[in-house]
């Protein structure tokens, strides 16, 4: 398979300034991260640990095979609103022996574990991780319910977390609860829909209702073990299956409870042996523009993420607005399709639109690397039907039953970022580079738009336009809009799974192609490929 | 036997085992003679065994039962038609009835004739025939029925005294005494304890040589009348009475003193009608140099290899050339000529903890490899993905290097006398045995293994990787030898060898013979049998890694089991190691070393950068305290900084060799062989894992603490618990009631079924909670019964999974009776013991 000849100049001027932008932009995504991994702050970890306990992110690690990788999803969810960022979850991908398994564990020192509406979000959006994927589910429970006060976002909509389980159940795929403290009321539900239960003796509580709740509603005097305590429900109740003597146990009977799945792959595995690629992945941080309007090539990206940077390319001769071609990453088939410089013309989508055809055809995955300014726009594209083929191209993501993976490495605007299977097209997994933007259109032409149509609609009116308002108006359109099309602010309304470092970009597809491959891939069949 | 006509051997029965049947079987394997050897049920698989042509099986595994036992060895010979019998060493070897029993059956004896044995046997008639034959000796007086010497006698003698059984051997039966009135109750302990070891109480004073240094001549007699003395060895550094360094020539014997022994040895041994090999023992006053008769040991040495090296003589040929009446070839008398040549010393390596009071270690050798002279720690790189017990191709030692050296020491080929080994015969290659597979034999040589630059090595061994030392045995696992120019060059190659030695199992003496080989004393020649005890062991057994070579093998033993679990992964396995996107705490491993009071633990905390192929975090503490971090880490990088800390960092990594470099830039290599254990029940999967280092710097053997302690109890231990609701019906035992496993401890009705709850292990009920009528509950704790002074319970050497066990390093292999914790349901009743 031919090798990338990648052209970028690591000497040059723009790779450094490109370089240097771009780990700006890391080092503020990595001070959110950071916020998420302190959690409650240090008084509350502190307060915490002083309970004997361990800390959420601590749970979890104790849970992963050693020196296995562990992929966090949505690490960033509920950044700008009033919750902490993280959500109050954790929650992420990891190796429980053996096994590919979604994780997610309350951390209760944010709010003792409460769940806010972005945890709400962030626990839907694992859920279908898990049950797109075939993964099994660990919870690592330890919750003092609903944030009472934002139960108006949360209580009807809420009901899906414990539906999902039980749904999750239905799909034989087994899910796990460990836990680790108070899980009451609604909360005692995600015990209650788990297949396997594991309580912790004086810690795990698990009622419907409280000592006080229970005098109001009944009179009867009774106290927390009684209602909900671990020996009771692993004795009396049964609800529980297993009671461990301390967290360290209860991880011990949750890794033990996976290893008796006797959990098999059913993924046709991968293709070849994993390879290296010829360029240094470091170097992926000088490619992607410091200027977003500057264009840069994907094959710079790919000879820098696939397996050996080997890369056929599909069709290199036509439509090169977008590249497709076939790759590995780390073993694992897949075809990719690259915005180049940005616009999709008529030409691009014919092109994408049997690129994903053949790819269903042969039940291979799809990898979108987002960096399109959207359809071209204009008389001439207008009446050369550029609406019938994006919609083909729509229509032929939609529609694609191989998985998808979805990085916008730059831009995604307008239906751009539909045809190259934005979030509303469920790709797997979707991750953003710390300099990606994504919005219905740039922050630029968007003010622009508005102004034009301000002048036409003054005009129409005969008034005077006022041009020093239109300017301030301007401006404060275009510093929302990129503000909102900020990676950091589409991630904490879980419109991706992460942002992630551009140098972890091979290792995070390789994760999730291995994840993918715990199912079979089933193209879309039906049709021949249509010739476009 | 002199004069006796010429008899052929054609098969040679070696009544021995370990590393001295091997060695005789390659002398006569190489002279055409057939080899049997002769095994307990518990040497059934041992090298001595698999090298041997024939092998006859003694039932039973104690050495009374097998290698003591005459019938059953003369039955051997009969049986694979033997026509000789060579004893080795111990055992039978210097058994005169033995020697007759032989002798009786037809059967060639290769050793002296009975009558030598039995009068060397008893020491005080060997003294008087000394005396008589004009050997020097010591005074001595012998205690005959109530006898007691007068003031006389006893200032004749000199004090201190030492009190000695005439049958006695290896300090048995001995005492000191330095108090006159304590001399009646000495003579009546050694009287009852020669009595009761040897069947003869007879004792006798003899002056005590305070420090002597001890010196041996080895003799070579024939049946034509020709003895002659093969120049001497010096044995003064010994433990306990056991000599475990050996040397020839002795540093303090020039040619006169060496001629003056050597007369006094021959004398001996004409005394007595000696024929073969034998040794004649000294002890020499370092004060005065007054030398006195010891005793004879009519046998060949232990020792006998460094003979051989100075005098370039194969002494069991020779036994074997005098056994069939032949006389002492010439090269014998050319050799004496000659004079010892070079110097040569031998370490005896024994499994024992010399630190825990020299307490024999047992159990399987993972791994046994002495690198060739020239090559670095381990030699060649043998894989290690081996699982325990395997046969590893590990015969690392028996290269042979024959390029002379060159410009390194011109003045070799100028040294004419310089001998060669007896030239050994290429080595047939013979195939495994069909019945035994699983080990494919190994031919022993006792020829030079390894030679390089002006030095010789030879390992004498009686085991390989996948041996197990059994606690039936004399626990010494090999000699090594080294023959070089000067005495200060042998010391120093033996050091450098032993210390290079992987020696994966059993805790062995390897550090204290370097640290002997290296001491200033012994450097300088100043051996006398005291010299242990004098330096002490909290020296010489300490081990050779100090604190900052322990903590570099922690970590080569750590980031060596993670590259080994990255290997084993089944999924992700691709991906880099450890990887996070969002980095939160660092990978965790703890390490034990030691036991008891001496164990130590590290622990070794780390992180690999986004590549997998750097550390980018690395913490590690010794016995809780921070000792060592990454060494370019930054403040603020994770790690918090300590003062004085070692700086580290690892280059080249894999599962068996890691490089761990110094922040001021030294890089040491390590070999790191992991040995996985039995898991115990509820642990992980993989069970524990013993990781051995090997590296410039010393070697360690380090035991992973695993990271979920198994099972532990979910009540008070021993608790006896409701099955169902129900009422008592009967109470069956009181607190105090000792109970086994299984007896009735209440019995409930329920639901018109009577309920028995029956103890879950033996031992004491410390509580009974219920009476006979009470209502009880699901889970209701009913009788408690503590295991904890049951003595008939587990035995308390084998369930330690964290190798805290001195005595071998797995303790569910080791253990015969299996009595580990069998299921989760032993668990609660191991943790309270």
């Amino acid at each position: 398979m031919p090798v990338l000849a990648s052209t970028l100049d690591i000497g040059s001027p723009e790779y450094r300034s490109n370089r240097d932008a771009l780990l700006a932009a890391l080092a503020e995504v990595e001070a959110q991260l950071a916020l998420a991994r302190d959690g409650g702050g240090p008084r509350y970890r502190e307060r915490h640990r002083q309970r004997g306990k361990l800390l959420a992110r601590e749970r979890v690690e104790l849970l992963l095979d050693r020196d296995s990788p562990f992929l966090e999803l949505c690490p960033l969810a509920g950044w700008g609103s009033d919750f902490t960022v993280g959500a109050s979850v954790v929650a992420g991908i990891g190796v429980v022996e053996g096994v590919e398994c979604v994780i997610s564990a309350n951390d209760p020192t944010v709010r003792g574990g409460a769940m806010n509406p972005y945890t709400f979000r962030k626990s839907a959006r694992i859920s279908d991780i898990a049950l797109q994927n075939g993964l099994p589910i660990i919870n690592l429970v330890e919750s003092g319910g609903a944030d009472l006060p934002s139960q108006a976002e949360l209580f009807i909509p809420g009901g899906r977390a414990f539906r999902d389980l039980t749904r999750h159940s239905a799909a034989a795929l087994p899910t796990i609860a460990l836990v680790f403290g108070n899980s009451t009321a609604g909360g005692a539900y995600v015990p209650g829909m788990s297949d396997y239960i594991v309580m912790i003796e004086q810690r795990s509580k698990v009622f419907l209702g409280g000592p006080p709740l229970v005098k109001m509603a009944t009179g009867e005097e009774s106290n927390d073990e009684e209602l909900g305590g671990a020996s009771m429900h692993a004795r009396v109740s049964g609800l529980a299956d297993a009671l461990a003597v301390d967290e360290h146990d209860a991880i011990r009977l949750g890794r033990q409870i996976v290893r008796r799945l006797h959990w098999r792959k059913r993924g046709p595995g991968p293709a070849q042996s994993p390879e290296p690629p010829r360029y240094d992945p470091d170097e992926l941080l000088g490619i992607a523009s410091a200027d977003p309007k500057v264009p840069f090539d994907p094959r710079d990206v790919l000879a820098r993420v696939v397996d050996g940077s080997r890369f056929d390319e599909f069709k290199p001769l036509y439509g090169s607005s977008l590249v497709t071609g076939w790759a590995t990453i780390h073993g694992y088939p897949i075809g990719v399709l690259a915005n180049h410089r940005g616009v999709l013309f008529s030409e691009e989508a014919h092109k994408a639109t049997q690129f994903i055809q053949l790819a269903n055809q042969i039940d291979v995955p799809l990898l979108f690397l987002q960096n399109t300014t959207g359809y071209m726009v204009g008389k001439e594209y207008e009446q050369g039907g550029i609406i019938k083929h994006g919609a083909q191209m729509i229509n032929a993501v939609t529609n694609s039953s191989v998985p998808h993976l979805t990085v916008n490495i730059g831009a995604s605007y307008g239906a751009g970022n539909y045809g190259m299977c934005g979030r509303a097209y469920e790709p797997r997994f979707l991750f953003s580079w710390p300099n990606a933007r994504s919005a219905v259109m740039g922050p630029t032409q968007l003010a622009g738009v508005l102004s034009i149509v301000g002048r036409q609609s003054a005009a129409s009116r005969g008034l005077p336009f006022d041009e020093e308002a239109d300017a301030a108006m301007r401006a404060a359109v275009e510093a929302q809009i990129e503000a909102e099309s900020l990676p950091l602010f589409l991630s904490g309304r879980l419109y991706d799974d992460g942002v992630i470092d551009p140098r972890d970009t091979r290792t995070i597809l390789g994760l999730c192609l291995s994840v993918i491959d715990t199912q079979p891939i089933a193209g879309t069949r039906g049709y021949g490929v249509f010739r476009m | 036997m002199k004069g006796a006509p010429p008899t052929t051997i054609r098969t040679l029965l070696v009544a021995n085992r370990g590393e001295i049947a091997r060695r005789i079987f390659a002398t006569a394997r190489a002279m055409g003679i057939t080899c049997v050897a002769v095994h307990s049920d518990a040497d059934a698989e041992s090298p001595h065994v698999l090298e041997a042509d024939l092998s006859v099986r003694l039932p039973g595994t104690s050495p009374a039962d097998t290698y003591l036992c005459t019938d059953l060895l003369v039955e051997a010979c009969l049986a694979s038609g033997a026509d000789a019998v060579h004893p080795g060493y111990g055992f039978l070897s210097e058994s005169a009835d033995f020697a007759r029993a032989v002798l009786d059956a037809g059967v060639t004896w290769v050793g002296p004739p009975p009558t030598a044995i039995e009068a060397m046997g008893s020491k005080v008639t060997a003294k008087d025939l000394m005396r008589a034959a004009g050997v020097p000796t010591l005074p001595s007086f012998t205690i005959h029925g109530d006898s007691t010497p007068d003031e006389d006698e006893l200032a004749a003698l000199g004090w201190p005294l030492l009190v000695k059984a005439s049958a006695g051997g290896g300090g048995r039966g001995m005492r000191l005494v330095t108090d006159p009135d304590d001399l009646a109750a000495a003579v009546s302990a050694a009287r009852r304890e020669a009595a009761s070891a040897f069947g003869d109480g007879t004792v006798f004073l003899e002056r005590f040589v305070t420090d002597p240094r001890h010196i041996e001549v080895q003799v070579l007699a024939d049946t034509q009348g020709t003895t002659v003395a093969l120049f001497e060895r010096e044995c003064s550094i010994q433990r306990r009475h056991q000599k475990i360094v050996e040397e020839s020539p002795s540093p303090v014997v020039d040619a006169e003193l060496r001629r003056h022994l050597g007369d006094a040895a021959v004398a001996a041994a004409r005394a007595v009608g000696y024929v073969n090999a034998g040794t004649v023992e000294f002890v020499l006053e370092p004060s005065t140099g007054e030398l006195s008769f010891l005793e004879m040991n009519t046998r060949l040495q232990v020792e006998h290899p460094v003979t051989e090296a100075v005098s370039g003589l194969d002494l069991v040929r020779l036994q074997l050339l005098v056994a069939q009446g032949l006389p002492l070839p010439e090269e014998v008398h050319q050799a004496i000529a000659a004079g010892p040549i070079g110097h040569a010393v031998e370490a005896r390596l024994y499994a024992e903890d010399p630190a825990a009071g020299w307490l024999p270690s047992t159990g399987p050798i993972h791994r046994f490899a002495v690198s060739p002279l020239d090559r670095p720690t381990g030699g060649d790189r043998t894989p290690t993905a081996n699982p325990v017990g395997e046969a590893l191709p590990t015969v690392r030692a028996r290269t042979v290097s024959s390029e002379p050296p060159r410009d390194l020491h011109p003045a070799w080929p100028a040294w004419p006398a310089w001998p060669a080994w007896p030239a050994w015969p290429a080595w047939p290659a013979r195939p495994a045995r069909p019945a035994r597979p699983a080990r494919p034999a190994r031919h022993f040589r006792p020829a030079p293994s390894s030679e390089a630059g002006t030095a010789t090595l030879r390992v004498d061994s009686g085991v390989e990787t996948g041996s197990v030392v059994s606690p039936h045995y004399d626990s010494m696992l090999a000699k090594v030898i080294i023959h070089a120019r000067s005495r200060a060059e042998a010391l120093s190659a033996l050091a450098g060898v032993l210390e290079r030695a992987e020696l994966h199992g059993p805790t062995t003496n390897r550090d204290l013979l370097v640290r002997i080989l290296r001491h200033d004393d012994v450097v300088a020649g100043r051996t006398d049998t005291g010299l242990i005890d004098r330096v002490g062991l909290d020296t010489l057994a300490s081990p050779l890694a100090d604190d900052h070579a322990l903590v570099r093998h922690a970590v080569a033993a750590a980031l060596a089991a993670q590259v080994a679990r990255r290997a084993g992964a089944t999924v992700q396995a691709s991906l880099p190691t450890g990887w996070r996107n969002s980095p939160n705490g660092l990978q965790w491993a703890s390490l034990t070393t030691g036991s008891g009071e001496r164990q130590r633990r590290v622990e070794v905390r780390y992180r690999f950068d986004r590549t997998g192929a750097r550390l980018a975090a690395l913490e590690v503490d010794l016995d809780g305290a921070r000792v060592a971090q990454l060494a370019d880490d930054q403040p603020g990088a994770g790690g918090e900084q300590a003062d004085g800390a070692d700086r580290l960092d690892v280059t080249s990594l894999s599962t068996d060799h890691v490089v761990v470099v110094d922040a001021s830039g030294v890089s040491r290599p390590y070999r790191v062989h992991r040995v996985p254990l039995d898991p115990p029940p509820g642990a992980e999967r993989t069970g524990p894992v013993v990781t051995y280092v090997d590296g410039p710097d010393g070697s360690s053997r380090l035991v992973e603490v695993e990271r979920f302690a198994p099972p532990s109890a979910q009540l008070a231990a021993g608790s006896s618990v409701s099955p169902m609701p129900g009422g008592v019906t009967r109470v069956a035992v009181a607190v105090g009631d000792r109970v086994e496993h299984g007896d009735v401890l209440v019995v409930l009705e329920a639901m018109k079924m009577e309920h028995t709850v029956a103890a879950a292990t033996g031992g004491t009920v410390t509580a009974v909670q219920v009476a006979a009528g009470d209502q009880v509950e699901t889970g209701q704790v009913l009788v408690v019964v503590s295991p904890g002074d049951d003595p008939t319970g587990d035995d308390p050497t084998g369930d330690d999974p964290t190798g805290d066990d001195p005595t071998g390093d797995d303790p569910t292999g080791d253990d015969p009776t299996g009595d580990d914790p069998a299921g989760p349901a032993a668990g609660p009743q191991k943790e309270a013991r």
